[in-house]
């Protein structure tokens, strides 16, 4: 009872804290999409958490899982109802082929780092050597669009750059969050256990399908806009926790759902809107609690730095290069990957999946690697983001 | 209907598929929360669903559903489930006796004053008395299937009386809402309903204090003593209760957004202070409700946001009550818990018409105002808790058959109410929609 009301009442002083800041103060651009971006929730986090005044035990966590597999099913739903094949089918090829491409590649270097630096760790856990690694390769190839909307709010810009660039901070979520739910399949049940994994991730599969199914198969027009909301939270609930029961992870399941639910519901957008709505408070409280689980050692922060200008290099360089080779028919600034900077709240999401299916010391390295980076990235994010697209 | 009923059978599809799939071991902790805590969401709305349109109340269906689908029946979730959602549970109480709080507006309550306090000691003073003198030989004479040795037959018929009087703040919350009704049958009912089970409250907290005194022989406590300690804990519960009030009127009056989040947080700082201190959640929360909305011309706003996100908390609070029912021990004590339920029904009848003939009430008042009190659940099935947990041996078989006798009183009551409110032609008068409604309800007004 004490964490849940510890949580609320730090949600609440989060969300004061944010209304004064905005109504209060006029901040300078680049602190204000600092903001935005929720850092100070996070900040909150770690002041009060075991790193500094330590007003919060351990178990926290322990009790707060529920929270996390809601959150993560929220998002991991969130996420997939944007997903329609048939706007796919509009886009222009060769800008799909740059967004999946450069995610792709850029998880695979930043993986490769991980893989030589993540067992060097004190007490390293192998068995889950390559999990670990895919999940910080995923949540290292992911790129936010908030960054890009603030930016884009504050000037004008070429619409056709920005739209590839929102092309590519939403796909690339989807990427990330798939392949996770593929790594944690494999968590429990290794390479001997081949069919065993295999029969968990299609259970996982079919359950999401079956999930968004039975949501079509709701009579939505009958329900208000109250029941639907309570029908939704009882699904992200109930699917949430198939996912963790079936070690997939609730983001996987119910992205699987929202990718079922977004291709099946045509041009019924209450289901998103309702979800997007009630996203606010979810964030709030996993940014929290972002802050209180972050343990930054030195070797953590030592990896974070490396990976964080591995992923830069990967987003400025590969970005370049699939420009070049798959011209996107406008000009695109050489340094155009640079707008990528900013990795958002869906690596944290992807941290904090992890940590709900290891409850290891591996996870907890790997969530502190990507706390940092995120922090740092979001930091830089403005002002290359924002120097990008004036050049562009 | 049918739509429904396919949906509910996938998901029980899907949760009898994981067990089958997850083996022995299954799944624990935070994973098994979060399932039934979804399961529950999911069946006992599809459940309301059905039942609304068998025109009874969704709350018929939520408490069917936790029956059908709990330990009893098929086990879709275990009793350790229960217990692990009895946070979401008091979390859930608390936000119910927020709305009831809210629900009473003091010009109604002095408008209302004289029929509210004169139904609720009618109730008070004849449901005791016809319990009590029902119960009394009957347990001391051991004619039923229970034997309380010693003096405890006394203090047994006492307890029983005692709860007979308690009604249910939730439901009648929750049928107002579906139903939207408004009127003077609807507020004399929430009137008599929050006075009356404040007053079973205090009385229950005396007179338990003197039953164990009473046991203990010489060394317990005097009853003036009794008496103030109870005084002091009810006004310490209400005191507690206004300054959470002024807490939340500045709130509203500097920021009021997030709303939602914020009464949620209200509920579980009143859970943690009730616990904390041994203070009464109910009494704490419906002042906070009360003084919110009597005493700020934002608290509207408030109400507002407990609207929001109250058909969630119905739900669980409701299915959960449904749940956690014994089917076995209802079998077990069926026809002394019949008696008891029956012996209430017609005193809680005859108690509240004669109260509303003798008061000159119109017709409607007269005819139908009764149906609101048959009702019973989280307060009642808390006093019975405690009587199991205070009196150790011959409270847990008092307990069983209070809590057989609820079980009869959750189905029947709710499904009274909402044919009562209809009856008497308030049902689908509130101006703003309420949580559970959607559409007017057709309804022949009478009074």
């Amino acid at each position: 009872m004490s964490s849940v009301l510890g949580l609320l009442v730090l949600a609440l002083i989060s969300y004061l804290g944010s209304i004064y800041i905005f109504s209060k103060h006029k901040l300078p651009p680049l602190l204000r999409y600092l903001f935005f971006s929720g850092w100070e929730f996070m900040l909150l986090g770690i002041a009060i958490g075991p790193m500094a005044l330590d007003l919060f035990p351990e178990e926290m966590l322990k009790d707060m899982e529920v929270v996390i597999y809601l959150g993560l099913g929220w998002v991991g739903l969130l996420v997939g109802i944007q997903m329609r094949f048939r706007d796919f089918a509009k886009l222009d090829v060769r800008h799909l082929k740059i967004t999946v491409l450069q995610a792709l590649l850029t998880g695979l270097v930043t993986g490769l780092a991980a893989y030589a630096m993540l067992p060097l760790a004190k007490g390293w856990n192998g068995d889950v050597t390559y999990c670990a690694v895919l999940v910080t390769a995923a949540a290292f190839a992911i790129s936010s669009p908030t960054v890009l909307a603030l930016v884009r709010m504050e000037m004008k810009f070429r619409e056709r750059m920005i739209r590839l660039l929102q092309v590519i901070t939403n796909l690339d979520a989807v990427v990330s969050a798939l392949a996770v739910g593929i790594a944690f399949t494999f968590l429990r049940h290794d390479i001997l256990h081949f069919k065993v994994a295999l029969a968990f991730l299609a259970q996982a599969l079919a359950t999401g399908v079956l999930l968004g199914f039975l949501f079509h198969a709701l009579p939505r027009e009958e329900l208000s806009e109250k029941e639907q909301l309570t029908v939704m939270a009882g699904f992200v609930f109930f699917s949430s926790g198939v996912g963790a029961a079936l070690n997939v992870s609730p983001l996987f399941i119910n992205l699987v759902c929202g990718i079922f639910l977004a291709n099946r519901l045509k041009g019924d957008d209450r289901i998103y809107k309702a979800i997007f709505h009630t996203e606010r408070p979810f964030y709030v409280i996993m940014l929290v609690l972002a802050g209180m689980i972050y343990v930054p050692s030195l070797f953590a922060v030592g990896v974070a730095i490396a990976l964080a200008l591995v992923r830069l290099a990967g987003k400025y360089y590969f970005v370049y290069r699939l420009i070049k080779r798959y011209d996107p028919g406008f000009d695109f600034p050489s340094n155009g990957g640079l707008a990528l900077t900013s990795q958002g709240a869906m690596a944290l999401i992807i941290g904090f999946a992890f940590l709900t299916v290891d409850h290891g010391s591996a996870s907890r390295l790997v969530f502190s690697v990507i706390v940092t980076s995120m922090m740092m990235n979001e930091i830089a994010a403005p002002l290359l983001v924002s120097r990008t697209l004036k050049e562009g | 209907m049918a739509k429904k009923l396919f949906i509910l059978a996938m998901l029980y599809f899907i949760m009898a598929n994981l067990a089958f799939f997850l083996g022995n071991g299954g799944y624990s902790g935070s994973v098994a929360v979060t399932i039934v805590l979804g399961f529950i969401l999911l069946s006992s709305f599809f459940c309301g669903k059905i039942t609304e349109r068998l025109k009874l109340p969704m709350l018929t269906g939520y408490l069917l559903s936790g029956i059908i689908f709990g330990p009893s029946v098929l086990a879709v979730f275990k009793p350790q489930n229960v217990e692990q959602l009895r946070l979401v549970d008091s979390i859930a109480f608390g936000y119910i006796a927020l709305s009831a709080g809210g629900e009473i507006r003091w010009e109604t309550l002095a408008r209302q004053a004289r029929t509210v306090f004169a139904v609720g000691i009618a109730q008070l003073v004849f449901v005791f008395a016809g319990v009590f003198a029902v119960f009394y030989p009957l347990l001391k004479y051991s004619a039923l299937n229970l034997s309380f040795g010693g003096g405890m037959a006394l203090y047994a018929a006492i307890l029983m009386a005692l709860v007979a009087v308690s009604t249910s703040p939730a439901a009648t919350v929750a049928i107002v809402s579906e139903t939207g009704s408004s009127g003077k049958m609807t507020e004399t009912t929430f009137g008599v309903v929050v006075v009356g089970d404040v007053a079973v409250f205090s009385l229950y907290a005396f007179v338990s204090s003197w039953i164990l005194a009473d046991i203990s022989g010489p060394v317990g406590v005097s009853l003036p003593e009794l008496a103030r300690s109870v005084f002091y804990g009810v006004v310490v519960s209400l005191t507690v209760g206004a300054l959470l009030g002024a807490v939340v009127l500045a709130y509203l009056k500097a920021i009021a957004g997030e709303m939602v989040l914020f009464t949620l947080g209200l509920t579980v700082i009143a859970a943690v202070i009730a616990s904390h201190w041994h203070l009464n959640m109910l009494l704490i929360c419906i002042m906070v409700g009360f003084a919110v909305c009597n005493f700020s011309p934002d608290g509207q706003k408030f109400i507002h946001s407990i609207e929001k996100g109250a058909m969630p908390i119905f739900i669980i609070f409701f299915s959960l009550a449904g749940a956690g029912l014994d089917l076995g021990v209802i079998k077990a004590m069926w026809l002394t818990a019949l008696l008891y339920f029956a012996v209430r029904f017609v005193l809680m009848w005859g108690a509240t018409t004669g109260a509303a003939k003798l008061l000159r009430q119109p017709e409607g008042m007269r005819k139908y105002l009764w149906g609101g009190f048959i009702s019973q659940a989280g307060v009642s099935l808390g006093l019975a808790m405690m009587i199991r947990s205070q009196f150790p041996g011959w409270g847990e078989a008092l307990s069983t058959l209070i809590i057989a006798e609820i079980a009869m009183c959750e189905i029947a009551g709710p499904i009274i109410f909402k044919r009562t409110l209809m009856a008497a032609g308030e049902a689908g008068k509130q101006e703003s929609s309420t949580v559970l409604r959607r559409k007017p309800l057709t309804h022949k007004p009478t009074a």
